[in-house]
């Protein structure tokens, strides 16, 4: 009975996981970063666990200032921030850059982790099979 | 030495032992804020705060510092792996640290004679509270390396009273990120350098977990333990973070 219970909290994971794996694979064709700003004094509304940064808030001036889309197939749409003489905004285009190259590298770990997550989890039920 | 205005803490997740096996992050409970309409309890993300002095030039060296105590943990654990992997639990063998390492090993090799002695009484393991104990903990375990690779996360930057930049990544790695309006280039450099260091220490607790468990698979096979590849994974754990912990307490001589 115990050897039961393992096998089934192996299998559990495994298939918790994979799940999650399936989920991340159709989820994972688009990559998008946006970059907002926002006055100091509305700063503090925005922090603290659990704030929805979905949700819209009353009166907020957070303004959308730079946008990254990149789909599976490369295609990618930009929208540059501007100032107020319609020049772009290097210190926030910069910015937001310097995030689309960290947000690219942080799905590639994280497809690598997922990989030998489920790699160690296959083997494990495998042995525990046997 | 790290000063009172200073601080790197983590809420929402649950660590193996409620302590950040890196030494980096102090674990807080998870609070919910004032502002939320509805106030469950329920944590969805985690939440990664980095609190730096107003002063640039010692935020910077502050950062830098972790960074590099980041790095150097991840050498470590390069080490460790490779040790864990030529580890024979059959043969008395001496790692090749150069550290004190009765300890951990002494405490792994233990957990590994105890379960190794559970298998050979299959017959009443069932009725053992030690092994209904530890089966437990080792589903826990599990549930928690599937919550820190699921949950989102927040990443909240201040050098001294003002709040620099927000940044929330979703499930999926979407990046959203808001900054103070008045936020200057170095400021929001050092956000980056918050977001980095934060996403760097969730992969390399990843790492760790990961380690945990083939650690175990690969030990369960050497001394032939029965389930011991779920069983030995706390025990794995454990020695893993203990030797980070010894490691990283090494002088380096020059």
């Amino acid at each position: 009975m115990a050897e039961n219970d393992l096998r089934r909290a192996v299998n559990k994971f495994t298939s918790d996981l994979a799940a999650k794996a399936e989920s991340f694979v159709n989820d994972i064709t688009t990559l998008e970063v946006r970059t907002f700003t926002t006055p100091s004094h509305e700063f503090t509304a925005l922090v603290g666990d659990g704030v929805d940064l979905e949700a819209p808030i009353d009166g907020s001036h957070m303004q959308l200032r730079a946008y990254t889309k990149i789909n599976f197939d490369c295609d990618t749409t930009i929208c540059l921030p501007v100032d107020a003489n319609n020049q772009v905004d290097r210190s926030v285009w910069d910015m937001h850059q310097t995030m689309v190259e960290h947000a690219l590298k942080s799905r590639q770990e994280m497809l690598r982790s997922m990989g030998d997550a489920l790699a160690s989890a296959l083997r494990a039920l495998q042995l525990a099979s046997e | 030495m790290i000063s009172r205005d200073v601080s790197f803490s983590v809420s929402g997740i649950d660590f193996p032992d409620g302590v950040d096996p890196l030494g980096l992050w102090q674990v807080e409970k998870y609070r919910i804020s004032s502002f939320t309409v509805d106030a469950s309890p329920l944590m969805t993300e985690s939440v990664w705060r980095i609190q730096l002095p107003d002063t640039l030039e010692e935020a910077q060296n502050i950062m830098q510092s972790q960074q590099y105590n980041i790095e150097q943990q991840q050498h470590y654990l390069d080490i460790i792996e490779s040790q864990l992997a030529d580890y024979n639990p059959k043969e008395n063998y001496n790692l090749s640290f150069v550290t004190d390492r009765d300890s951990p090993l002494a405490t792994l090799q233990s957990s590994i004679t105890e379960i190794s002695a559970w298998s050979t009484a299959y017959n009443t393991t069932g009725a053992n509270p030690d092994y209904i104990r530890l089966y437990e903990q080792c589903e826990t375990f599990l549930g928690r390396f599937k919550d820190i690779m699921s949950l989102q996360r927040r990443i909240e930057t201040r050098t001294g009273q003002n709040l620099v930049g927000l940044t929330h990544i979703d499930w999926k790695g979407d990046y959203k990120t808001i900054w103070e309006k008045q936020a200057t280039p170095p400021a929001m450099h050092l956000h980056i350098k918050s977001v980095n260091l934060a996403s760097t220490s969730r992969m390399v607790v990843l790492r760790i977990i990961s380690t945990a468990v083939s650690g175990a698979l690969s030990i369960a096979i050497k001394a032939a333990i029965p389930g011991g590849q779920i069983l030995l994974i706390p025990a794995v754990y454990h020695f893993v973070s203990d030797m980070l912990r010894e490691l990283k307490n090494i002088p380096v001589h020059a």
